[in-house]
């Protein structure tokens, strides 16, 4: 059974009550799209469904090697792909983009509710979709239409992900002393080389293709964020036929071992070590920073939002804990039932109020006890029901 | 975690999943030290400090609309006051950013805890201005079902019985319960940036 659970009418109160989100449906740009306020509401059912149905603790069963292949590549669990797709076939992460590249035109605050569901359930696997949907957007406001034809679609439909690739070793908050080097082949294309650390989404083998934005300085440019310039950096080349072709010389150097979001693949990514990365400069040179806070400020926005995500699963779990968790009580009748299940525990390595649970659940035993829910002043229902039973 | 006790740090739960998972958010896309700089010295003053006003304002009017709602005057008094500190420590920044000498340094010392206590004045803000909207739902929802609030017996049988009820009613208990534990909070952090103090600068470590 998953562990997420979420307060739907405290979403749905901030959505169609508060915000009043239902009243875009009055936007031509919107009721061109077909929403109104029961579509609204079908998505978030649909999403809530998908969120409870996919989602297992996250994170587990992770595994991920430094194979000795070229590519290094990331292992994700099995169940990941499947995810994946199903999630890709809804089209959630996607919503509010344009219809012509595979989005369905929706607002944004709708794609926010949605991605709250997806992070609360497993924020590790969401992390995918979103870093794809912001490298994407990217292309979308600042990249060539050659660059929109060959990335858009298969980046918003979800066969292809996304990264960002900012940090190295030596910058972190201080992007602007990145190492990273961009030399001109001649073609418009670029020659890459540097390192990129933690790169989250950095490699998987969920999609067979994977498009990093990579900041990097042209040879000769100058010191600091002013000389930053943009490059869109495909794991495979993409063939005439826009299927991936040829390895382009991204090798994971390392996949970190670290506290949470253990199901994120955090990469270093070695670009050009072999002297054959290309890359394709976006927009202008030495504007990469102002393209690249487009995706950081959805980032950030995103980033705030994962934090209230947990936060909601969390309180809930918390709270049914601790509606159900029965302690300082008095027994007064050990029954048969109640007995054998402290025996179950002991065999099923299930914590003992679990059982007390499982007890109570099943209609057992719940006459014997006289509880109180800790942590709050009022006898638990439960236990005040039994009393007048007794 | 907490509320779980043992459990709460055993894997069996989600709940050590959880704390591991949200840590990051913290240091990632910007660590909380970089978003508070960014806070006070690109955001404070975007549009020339329009933005903040506009927020100034709207978080007034927010205040008046709860001052209308009997329940909600405590949070109402509570918002406004924090709002008065807030605008009194953004206007001590500004004079000192522009004094030119050493104290223009305060305000970058002083941008994580005031990360923090503008978020606390957002979040009762938020909640209040919810309040607001399920307070007159739940007036609604009485008459509609001839509860008289005010017999407290059979208002709180009502909550037990009309989860609607309950719902809103949690709503504003929410805000008065934010406005009255974390709010303060707030308020002794303005007044800890208030002292000016330049101790961790000076310290020889
Ligand atoms: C799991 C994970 C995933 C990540 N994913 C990505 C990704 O997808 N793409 C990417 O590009 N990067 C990614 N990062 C990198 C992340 O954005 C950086 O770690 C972060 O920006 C901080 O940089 P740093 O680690 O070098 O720490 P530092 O910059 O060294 O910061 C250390 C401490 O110093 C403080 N500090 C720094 N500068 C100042 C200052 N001027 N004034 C006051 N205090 C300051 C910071 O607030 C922090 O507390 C990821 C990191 C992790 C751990």
């Amino acid at each position: 059974m998953s562990h997420f659970m979420i307060d739907e009418r405290d979403m749905e109160f901030v959505l169609f009550d508060w915000l009043n989100t239902g009243q875009l449906a009055s936007s031509a740009k919107y009721a061109e799209a077909g929403f109104d306020e029961s579509v609204a509401r079908e998505m978030i059912r649909t999403a809530l469904k998908l969120a409870k149905d996919e989602s297992r603790p996250s994170g587990r069963r992770w595994t991920s090697r430094a194979s000795n292949s070229r590519t290094a590549k990331s292992r994700c669990p099995s169940r990941s792909k499947r995810r994946s797709e199903s999630f890709a076939k809804t089209d959630f992460s996607v919503s509010p983009r344009r219809r012509e590249w595979g989005g369905m035109a929706m607002p944004h605050s709708l794609n926010i509710a949605a991605t709250e569901i997806f992070s609360g359930a497993n924020m590790a696997f969401t992390m995918y979709a979103e870093l794809t949907y912001g490298a994407a957007h990217i292309i979308e406001a600042f990249g060539s239409d050659e660059m929109k034809a060959k990335y858009l679609e298969k980046m918003y439909t979800g066969q292809w992900t996304g990264t960002m690739c900012l940090t190295e070793p030596g910058a972190g908050s201080d992007v602007g002393a990145l190492k990273t080097k961009a030399f001109p082949n001649g073609d418009g294309s670029y020659h890459i080389t540097g390192s990129k650390i933690f790169i989250s989404s950095g490699d998987h083998d969920m999609t067979d293709n994977i498009i990093h934005p990579v900041l990097a300085r042209i040879d000769g440019a100058p010191d600091g964020i002013k000389g930053v310039s943009l490059f869109l950096v495909p794991k495979y080349l993409v063939n005439g036929d826009g299927r991936p072709g040829e390895f382009n010389d991204v090798v994971t150097g390392n996949i970190e071992h670290k506290l949470g979001i253990k199901g994120n693949a955090t990469c270093t990514l070695n670009f050009g070590d072999h002297g054959k990365c290309v890359g394709w400069l976006v927009g202008e040179e030495n504007k990469g920073i102002v393209y690249m806070f487009q995706m950081m400020n959805e980032a950030r926005l995103y980033v705030g939002m994962q934090g209230q995500s947990v936060a909601a699963t969390a309180y809930m779990n918390a709270l049914k804990y601790a509606k159900e968790r029965i302690q300082f009580t008095h027994v007064r009748d050990m029954g048969e039932s109640r007995r054998a299940a402290r025996g179950d525990h002991r065999t099923s390595g299930h914590p003992p109020h679990a059982d007390v649970h499982e007890v109570d659940d099943r209609g057992h035993a719940c006459d014997a006890l006289q509880g109180r829910a800790v942590g709050g002043h009022r006898r638990n229902r439960r236990g005040r029901k039994r009393k007048e039973a007794l | 975690m907490q509320t779980l006790g043992g459990y709460g740090y055993i894997a069996e739960y989600p709940m050590e999943q959880y704390l591991r998972d949200a840590k990051i958010a913290s240091i990632y896309e910007g660590t909380n030290g970089i978003q508070a700089l960014d806070l006070l010295g690109r955001k404070l003053g975007m549009k020339g400090g329009m933005v903040f006003m506009q927020y100034m304002q709207d978080l007034a009017a927010a205040v008046e609309q709860a001052k209308g709602v009997e329940r909600l005057a405590g949070v109402a008094a509570g918002l406004e006051k924090s709002q008065a500190k807030l605008a009194e420590t953004v206007m001590g920044f500004q004079g000192a950013m522009a004094s030119g000498n050493s104290e223009a340094v305060w305000p970058v010392l002083s941008a994580t805890p005031f990360l923090e206590a503008m978020g606390h004045v957002t979040v009762a803000w938020f909640l209040a201005d919810m309040a607001v909207m399920a307070q007159g739902k739940l007036d609604a929802l009485c008459a509609d079902k001839g509860v008289d609030a005010a017999d407290r017996k059979a208002y709180r049988a009502f909550l037990g019985e009309n989860d609607e009820a309950k719902f809103l009613d949690g709503k504003v208990q929410s805000a008065i319960w934010f406005a009255n534990n974390v709010l303060p909070e707030a308020d002794g952090i303005f007044k800890s940036i208030g002292t000016k103090d330049l101790s961790a600068l000076q310290v020889v470590l």
